[in-house]
């Protein structure tokens, strides 16, 4: 029959299209979880289990990765308040969102970040305000890329609550903190939450910005796994090492996005940029 | 009587939910045809088994007589108007009404005729060129009948598509399918959960309740003889007296209810010592005046004025009657029973239906 | 209604209180001080380096250069391309695929568009890295078929590492889920009725896909495309990991410029015209949206 011969045909696409995704989604991880549990995989091949890579990250990252989280902390500390800004903002009708604000927020999101390092690096290097090659301006360049995410979630959440909750809490006898406290805050919190985490994912992960304006002995981990990578002109070029490292970083990652769809409840993929 | 749309012995379920329960019916050819029943009972489910898009667990569809379980929705050739319309977002009111033609390989002078010819129908001459949202509602719901009817379908489905509209436009709207029906006579499978939407379009009415068939009849059949409880309630309001078969005889039956003895018409298939409900519409009950053998007696616990009659809410021994007293003037009003009176009650045995408890 | 979003406006709850609206720009200042000063005021300190000569003349002299010299000629080429070809074949992989996903029902589908969320947030070096160690000279693949061959001299027959298709792999590696996401959740909210109206009126499975839920999908597909265009566009660490610098791109040629060279005029140059493209795709694909909404 040739309905049969159709099923066999769409039930093989089905095959395909399934090991294609498969691909996609474990490839990745697994050849970085290969990586960091063998012996010794670079020029030369060894085989065998080890967990030598991964206790060795501290030793090897220790610092760069205290960086990066420091870094990435306060600037989901500083998204978490402007955030909060932005919804009391909205909340006592101090701003409507105006075109012109989104659009000033917006705009780093549109420069690319190695554009807006250089800019950065232009600006501040000179006199009147010399940050440049200061652990501030790397800040600084980082909360520039994370806070519109930030103003963005707000927004999106801020437009999704219905404000007259605060007139109906009043109305059964709240003062205005009240209403604000028990009706709004529970209500918009998983929102803020979710968007100074996505920050704290934006910082962690750059590498162009940081690549422009991190101090010069400032290590930062995304910028260091590159150190152990280039197997042909590296000095201590270290597959498993840098394989080890990045495993960690998406470990972060996956479990900070995690959190950020549990919190939200809902595709949480149209929060990413550039 | 012809058969033109025939459906037998359907079920079909969701996983644990089981929509449809047996369902068999047959639709004649130019028929108005009305699914009827409440929210969930596997209306809309039927409608999409009879158009392709849901395939049924077990059972048969049948027009005029050819099998058409197992073709596609495009080869079935029904027309679907759909409940919150679907019109095509991406094209002009013309393009959707086109669309259907398009798909049969018509085009240039005769497409444009036939489509002109089905936007005359519904009356949106003029509107072609605008885009879905750019529509209201009613518009909307045009182009979609529109657009339904241009392919002339052996059969046109139409799945509650008024329940978007208001008030007036709906009642409106009745009015136009109901002409446009008549004006090309073609089979319609209709979906309301509206009972005077019902009523006020169709030829005969089926109504479902849990997936299963309650009733087929006319409005008037459904009316006065309501197959069963679930019919009665449904279908307008009604008084649902408990009582106890005392004797079946050949022309009547013999009922105690609420302490009195009721002779009615006789229904088959009851024994003596058998609970029944005795079923009466509020309009059919009179108040002080005893007509003699089906008489009971209650107290007024509210009146209310509803304009063309008086509702009254009597207490009989505990069990609750409603009453609709109409002709009333304002000079009457007061002679009318009023709120804590004692009032006989009283309803003749036509009026009166038998159901199984 | 949108004349009057575009002016900015300052809401006030009372109106004509003066203090409120004193409040209202104190607000307003809060919040944009950081963007003004640390985005706005440096985008015009590089503007400014752009068109003022190491003497303090104005020129427009670097832009000249710009489109005269051809090495840079080459680089906005190399940019475009590579940027162009990603977006093409990405889309034409991942538009085809979201829709499949869309219709068919299998055994783990579920679970494994769910989980397309790992490869779509991993960071792009991550996947570069990750290619490398899977299809490099030294990656599971060659290091599998050296073993299964037993000729510890095999060589694969392509390179990944220092090669066009390998730069090309990682970004429609990283594109391709981008588009899957971005079309299926837009699929996702199309209700099943728009197909099942054309399948009514006679159309196949495919026409009825072709002809109305494709239409429907189109601002989606072009969302895609733009965020794939210009993420491959500003690309900096992909090029630089993949060791393309011979394919290099306007972002790789800033940091060549500025760290290489120490031109900092002609970096400036380049990081302005690269990000008025950028800006231009954007903001360019942003009111395509809302004409289209419109008209
Ligand atoms: N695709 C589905 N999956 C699971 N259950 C379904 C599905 N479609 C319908 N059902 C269930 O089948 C039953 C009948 O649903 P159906 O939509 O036919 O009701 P309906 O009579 O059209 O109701 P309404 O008047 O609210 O439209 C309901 O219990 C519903 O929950
Ligand atoms: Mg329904």
């Amino acid at each position: 029959m040739s309905g049969g011969g159709r099923r066999g045909w769409l039930r093989l696409a089905d095959v395909m299209v399934a090991t294609l995704l498969g691909f996609f989604v474990f490839a990745p991880l697994a050849v970085l979880v290969l990586l960091s549990l063998t012996e010794e995989w670079g020029r030369a091949f060894r085989g065998g289990l080890t967990l030598r890579w991964l206790l060795e990250v501290p030793n090897a990252f220790g610092a760069a990765i205290a960086h990066s989280v420091l870094i990435a902390g306060v600037t989901m500390a500083a998204t978490l308040l402007m955030s909060a800004m932005v919804a009391y903002g909205v909340l006592t009708r101090r701003v409507h969102g105006p075109i012109l604000v989104d659009t000033l927020v917006m705009t780093p999101l549109t420069i690319p970040y190695i554009v807006l390092g250089l800019a950065l690096i232009l600006a501040f290097k000179a006199p009147p305000f010399r940050l440049h090659g200061t652990v501030w301006l790397l800040l600084i360049g980082h909360l520039m890329i994370a806070m519109p995410l930030g103003y963005r979630t707000t927004q999106a959440v801020m437009e999704a609550t219905d404000l007259s909750l605060v007139e109906a809490a009043r109305s059964l006898g709240a003062s205005e903190w009240t209403a604000v406290r028990r009706v709004i805050l529970p209500l918009i919190a998983p929102g803020l939450v979710a968007a100074s985490l996505l920050a704290f994912v934006t910082s962690l992960q750059n590498y162009s910005l940081s690549f422009m304006i991190a101090p010069e002995r400032y290590k930062l981990a995304p910028l260091e796994i590159f150190t152990y990578v280039f197997a042909e002109t590296g000095a201590y070029s270290n597959y498993n090492l840098a394989a080890a490292v990045s495993l960690c970083m998406m470990l972060v990652l996956l479990s900070a996005l995690g959190v950020v769809r549990w919190l939200t409840g809902q595709s949480w993929h149209e929060n990413i940029n550039v | 009587m012809e058969r033109y749309l025939e459906v037998r012995g359907l079920w079909k379920s969701f996983g644990p939910v089981l929509a449809l329960h047996d369902v068999s019916f047959a639709v004649e050819r130019n028929e108005f045809f009305t699914l009827l029943g409440p929210s969930g009972c596997g209306k809309t489910t039927l409608l999409r088994c009879v158009a392709g898009f849901e395939q049924a667990d077990a059972g048969e569809i049948a027009v005029e007589g050819h099998d058409m379980r197992f073709d596609p929705p495009e080869k079935r050739d029904v027309g679907f108007v759909f409940q919150r319309y679907a019109l095509f977002p991406t094209m002009t009111a013309y393009r959707n009404v086109a669309f259907g033609l398009e798909m049969r390989g018509l085009h240039g002078a005769e497409l444009d005729r036939r489509v002109q010819e089905a936007l005359d129908l519904v009356r949106l001459r003029g509107l072609e060129h605008r885009r879905p949202r750019e529509l209201s509602g009613g518009q909307q719901q045009r182009v979609a009948v529109a657009r339904a009817l241009v392919i002339r379908p052996r059969l046109l489905l139409m799945d509650e598509p008024l329940s978007n509209l208001d008030a007036k436009l709906r009642q409106e709207m009745r009015t136009e399918i109901r002409r446009i029906q008549k004006e090309t006579g073609i089979t319609t499978l209709y979906v309301t959960h509206d009972q005077e939407e019902a009523f006020s379009l169709s030829d005969r009415i089926l109504v479902m309740d849990a997936g299963r068939v309650q009733q087929i009849g006319t409005h008037a059949e459904l009316y006065f003889q309501p197959a069963n409880g679930f019919v009665a309630d449904f279908i307008g309001q009604a008084n649902r007296l408990p009582g106890e078969v005392v004797a079946a005889q050949v022309e009547e039956t013999t009922v105690r209810v609420l302490g009195e003895t009721l002779r009615l018409p006789r229904r088959p298939g009851l024994a003596p010592g058998q609970r029944v409900f005795v079923s009466v519409r509020p309009e059919h009950v009179r108040l002080a005046v005893c007509p003699g053998d089906s008489c009971l007696k209650g107290r007024v616990r509210q009146r209310q004025f509803l304009g063309p009659f008086l509702r009254y809410f009597v207490d009989i021994g505990g069990a609750e009657v409603v009453a609709d007293i109409s002709g009333i003037t304002l000079d009457g009003l007061a002679s009318l029973p009023q709120e804590g009176d004692n009032v006989t009650v009283g309803f003749s045995p036509h009026d009166c239906t038998l159901l199984e408890a | 209604m949108d004349a009057a979003r575009a002016l900015p406006r300052v809401g006030v709850t009372a109106p004509g209180r003066a203090a409120s609206v004193a409040k209202s720009w104190i607000w307003l200042g809060l919040l944009l001080a950081p963007f003004l000063l640390f985005v706005v005021y440096p985008f015009a300190a590089l503007v400014k380096t752009s068109v003022v000569t190491p003497t303090g003349a104005f020129t427009l002299r670097f832009y000249q250069d710009l489109f005269a010299i051809p090495r840079y000629l080459d680089k906005t080429w190399n940019t475009l391309a590579i940027a162009a070809l990603t977006t093409t074949l990405s889309l034409l992989l991942g538009v085809p695929l979201s829709f499949y996903l869309w219709k068919r029902q299998f055994p783990g589908k579920r679970i494994l568009v769910n989980l397309l969320v790992i490869p779509y947030m991993t960071p792009n070096y991550i996947l570069a890295l990750a290619i490398i160690f899977l299809f490099g000279q030294n990656g599971a693949l060659a290091f599998a078929l050296r073993r299964l061959l037993i000729d510890p001299e095999y060589r694969l027959p392509f390179n990944i590492l220092f090669t066009y298709h390998g730069i090309l792999a990682v970004f429609i590696f990283h594109s391709l889920t981008l588009v899957v996401f971005l079309v299926l959740a837009l699929l996702a909210g199309i209700e099943p009725e728009y197909e099942e109206a054309a399948r009514s009126l006679g159309a196949s499975s495919l026409t009825a896909i072709r002809r109305v839920v494709l239409p429907m999908a189109v601002p989606a597909i072009a969302g895609a495309g733009v965020l794939v265009f210009s993420r491959v566009m500003v690309d900096y660490v992909v090029i630089s990991l993949m060791g393309g610098y011979r394919y290099a791109t306007l972002a790789v040629e800033v940091v060549n410029r500025y760290f290489g060279y120490l031109t900092y005029e002609l970096a400036a140059a380049l990081a302005v015209f690269l990000s008025t493209m950028t800006m231009a795709i954007m903001y360019g694909y942003l009111y395509w949206f809302r004409w289209r909404r419109r008209a």
